[in-house]
């Protein structure tokens, strides 16, 4: 049960991120139209996904690890997006994935 | 800290505020429901919650709450001061909703914290395309100037 819970709290921070790359491409693209609806329509499966994962697991576990989402979102602007990241991005990424694995640790 | 207008400040503690009290009732919410119900019946059940509406209508007010924070600050100000909410939902989900939150927990969010913090306050705008478009500027102003 505990397992299962923290895999959808991942499938939720990586819908997440979808949900905000797709908004960025919508604001940002020249015909950013076609990226609204795919990110509302995640909304609306994040919602239920999110209602599964309080029903399985503690909050305190729950919400500190949506921070995992700036990790992939930092990620997916490197690769798609071409942002650079700086050193003291990465620091930040390596230090949510460690308070992270804390976290889910107990 | 830059000098902002107390509204500014109000917007941000609001929205420590409202997000702390979205994830607590939600949570509550979720709560009621018998911990034997599969995925679609946790999710019907849901629909019946009280609790859980209260928390829809949360976030909504603070979706025009963060729109208006935007306007004034930027994102990477904001953004670390809202993820203060981890502290606040830990310390609520210990008094109310009665979990057990370790050490281990609170070492793990002080982490996230300062990650967030480094995330946020490096600089933005760092597109490739828009580097090479500054060069390029550059470029034509001292070409301009040489003839």
């Amino acid at each position: 049960m505990q397992l299962i819970g923290l895999l959808l709290v991942l499938c939720t921070v990586a819908l997440e991120s979808c949900c905000q790359f797709c908004f960025k491409k919508g604001a940002t693209a020249e015909n950013g139209r076609p990226w609204v609806m795919p990110a509302i329509s995640i909304y609306v499966v994040q919602v239920m996904l999110w209602s599964c994962v309080l029903h399985m697991v503690d909050i305190s576990i729950a919400h500190p690890m949506c921070s995992l989402s700036l990790v992939v979102v930092a990620l997916m602007s490197l690769f798609f997006l071409k942002e650079k990241l700086t050193a003291q991005r990465w620091m930040g990424i390596v230090l949510i994935i460690g308070g992270t694995t804390l976290v889910g640790l107990r | 800290m830059p000098k902002l207008p107390l509204q500014v400040w109000f917007g941000l503690v609001l929205a420590v505020v409202l997000d702390t009290a979205v994830q607590i009732s939600w949570k509550a919410a979720e709560m009621n429901i018998p911990s034997s119900a599969t995925a679609m019946q946790t999710i019907l059940a849901t629909l019946t919650q009280p609790l859980f509406y209260g928390a829809v209508l949360m976030f909504v007010v603070q979706y025009v709450n963060w729109m208006n924070v935007l306007k004034h600050v930027d994102l990477s100000f904001a953004q670390p001061i809202t993820s203060l909410s981890n502290v606040t939902i830990l310390l609520l989900s210990a008094s109310l909703l009665h979990e057990d939150v370790t050490l281990t927990r609170w070492a793990g969010v002080a982490l996230i914290l300062a990650g967030v913090w480094f995330i946020s306050t490096t600089k933005h705008k760092t597109n490739l395309d828009d580097l090479t478009h500054e060069v390029e500027k550059e470029l034509s102003i001292s070409q301009s100037r040489s003839s």
